[in-house]
């Protein structure tokens, strides 16, 4: 791999995992009753589904975005970030069709950045492209799978 | 230190990181949710009731709006069981919001805060998209049968302000960060949804305790 490719693929790396360790930190730190209550704005997901993705979600966010970020299971966890981005664009982009208000996505908790619905789908497809490319072609720039002595993991 | 241990060293600090931090974290900035009393209370309800519904609410939003008719549901089914204390919440986004809490709490010195906060969501479509919505608010006194004289003056002076900001920042103190919140008897409630979903059967098995 490339100098330039290597680096690249670090950066992609960082960004992608970090902005969903982020967006799970932020949610663990809170109350779960607030995620609860955000993720009731989709009015069409199933109340019944609520009240535990609510508990489970931030976890799966920081635990995949972070091990993306300091390159632990890199490929297992670039596959999942890719099915989480994938997931939270179909959840937007059904809510936008069904003609959904919503304010604020919930997405990032209270930490202070409040991003639009269209912001966020922007958001999320880059991130999952990014995740998508690093399950393809890896990562070998300071991972803790090379640590650990394994590759391409 | 054998390869073996140095691995498993950095899989126990991997798993520190992942999981014991947060949950450290989460522990250490949970807050209480005993709800403080504050300067100027506002109650509806029966005074007696065992059931105490607090809301953090913003007069500027949708949600909020929305979530009224399912609070009346809940007074209506727990008659005489559940008293509703309003709690300012204005949200920086909505521009119009902190003046209209300011209003509704003018309102209040006149003992007319349960009518103009009515009125308020009622008109919200209309108030929130003017430009300077004073004129509205001070309409809407009138409707309230507030004395308009006093009530211009306060909304003027802004004397209502600091006890805007106190209601807030005790939400703030609850670690509420959207609105509607409610707690029922300390149990955090958020959306409208999520209350019309739980808060009945809570406040059930509350009655029954």
């Amino acid at each position: 791999m490339s100098r330039v490719k290597i680096y690249l693929s670090l950066c992609l790396r960082i960004i992608s995992g970090g902005i969903l360790a982020l967006a799970g930190i932020s949610k663990i730190l809170e109350p779960v009753e607030n995620f609860q209550g955000q993720l009731a704005q989709y009015e069409w997901l199933p109340m019944v589904l609520i009240k535990p993705l609510a508990h489970v979600l931030p976890w799966l966010e920081w635990i995949i975005g972070l091990s993306l970020v300091i390159g632990w299971q890199m490929r297992k966890a670039a596959v999942g970030a890719s099915l989480l981005y994938s997931s939270f664009l179909a959840v937007l982009l059904i809510s936008v069709a069904l003609g959904i208000s919503l304010e604020n996505c919930g997405c990032f908790g209270s930490f202070g950045f409040h991003p639009k619905p269209w912001q966020m789908i922007l958001i999320d497809s880059s991130s999952l492209l990014m995740a998508l490319y690093i399950w393809r072609k890896g990562s070998d720039c300071l991972t803790l799978d090379q640590l650990l002595g394994k590759t391409n993991v | 230190m054998s390869d073996f241990l140095k691995k498993r060293g950095f899989l126990f600090v991997a798993l520190i990181v992942l999981v014991a931090v947060p949950l450290g974290l989460k522990l250490l900035g949970s807050g209480s949710t005993e709800i403080k009393s504050v300067s100027s209370e506002k109650w509806k309800g029966a005074k007696s009731a065992p059931i105490l519904i607090t809301e953090y609410s913003d007069f500027q939003c949708g949600a909020c709006k929305a979530a009224q008719p399912e609070l009346e549901k809940i007074m209506k089914a727990f008659d005489g069981k559940v008293k509703v204390n309003f709690r300012h919440f204005p949200l920086a986004g909505h521009k119009h919001s902190l003046v209209a809490h300011q209003a509704a709490e003018c309102a209040n010195q006149q003992n007319k805060f349960w009518v103009y906060h009515d009125l308020l969501f009622e008109t919200q479509d209309v108030w929130g998209k003017t430009e300077n919505p004073t004129g509205n608010l001070i309409d809407y006194a009138g409707k309230a049968g507030i004395d308009l004289k006093e009530f211009a003056v306060c909304l003027e002076e802004t004397s209502t302000l600091p006890t805007v900001q106190e209601e807030r920042k005790s939400g703030e103190l609850l670690e509420v960060t959207s609105t509607p919140t409610f707690f029922i008897n300390g149990k955090r409630f958020v959306g409208g949804r999520v209350l019309a979903g739980e808060a009945p059967a809570w406040i059930q098995e509350e009655l029954t305790k």
